[in-house]
């Protein structure tokens, strides 16, 4: 933690170094236990322009819901205790369950509100889909997690290649054939 | 980092906390990598891609 103190007008610094997974686990097959602080990347919910405080006292005392990824097994929320400066995961969403979408978990994928964060796949959506027969990619799309109920949805986004399909996944059903030196 | 409180008097922010130097990050691959959470008035955690503390 960083705070300037506006009182000495000087930093004050601690350092967390460890994250309290409490007992949950990341992704249903992975089934990480704790945190990897070195590959962990937090998010954090912005102001909600719909609806935007106009207590100023607010901003200084909120701290705006905190959300972490540190693999492609699952997305945490974090909480954060500022007298003791100790982090835990309160939440975990399971995205092993998913695998066929494909993620690669990454801020640049990734964006939440406080009620729901949205993640991108590099597949098209397809409820009915199984890893194993995915095919062809006609293009990208977005998942959405909706807090309130537990619920996804998804939205295709439009792809850039012109062709039917954008590529083929490579299948691994294929006789592998030796290599000629 | 530079540490600001707003002023109603002067109306603008004034400087309470000197500029302080952060972890730089080298590699373009990462740089979107950090952590930056707003903790109000007990300030920021912040954490470069690939450092094991906050």
């Amino acid at each position: 933690m960083l705070k300037c103190d506006t009182t000495t007008e000087s930093w004050v610094t601690s350092t967390l170094t460890t994250i309290d997974m409490d007992g949950l686990t990341c992704g249903s097959v992975a089934s990480v236990t704790s945190i990897d602080i070195s590959a962990l990347t937090l998010l954090q919910v912005r102001f909600d322009p719909d609806n935007y405080s106009t207590d100023t006292s607010s901003f200084s005392t909120t701290i705006d819901n905190i959300w972490g990824m540190m693999n492609d097994n699952c997305i945490m929320k974090m909480s954060y205790d500022v007298a003791a400066d100790t982090m835990k995961v309160t939440e975990v969403v399971d995205l092993d369950a998913r695998d066929y979408r494909l993620y690669s978990v990454s801020p640049e994928h990734f964006d939440v509100t406080n009620r729901h964060f949205a993640i991108v796949s590099p597949v098209q959506c397809d409820p009915d889909v199984d890893h194993k027969d995915l095919e062809y990619v006609t293009s990208p799309s977005v998942d959405f997690y909706q807090f309130s109920d537990q619920t996804w949805s998804c939205r295709d986004l439009p792809a850039t290649e012109k062709g039917a399909q954008a590529w083929t996944i490579p299948r691994e059903t294929a006789p592998v054939t030796a290599p000629v030196y | 980092m530079v540490g600001y409180e707003w002023s109603d008097i002067q109306n603008k922010f004034e400087v309470k906390c000197a500029a302080r130097d952060m972890s730089a990050e080298t590699s373009q691959n990462v740089y979107h990598l950090y952590s930056m959470i707003n903790l109000g008035d007990d300030g920021v955690l912040f954490k470069r891609n690939g450092d094991s503390t906050f």
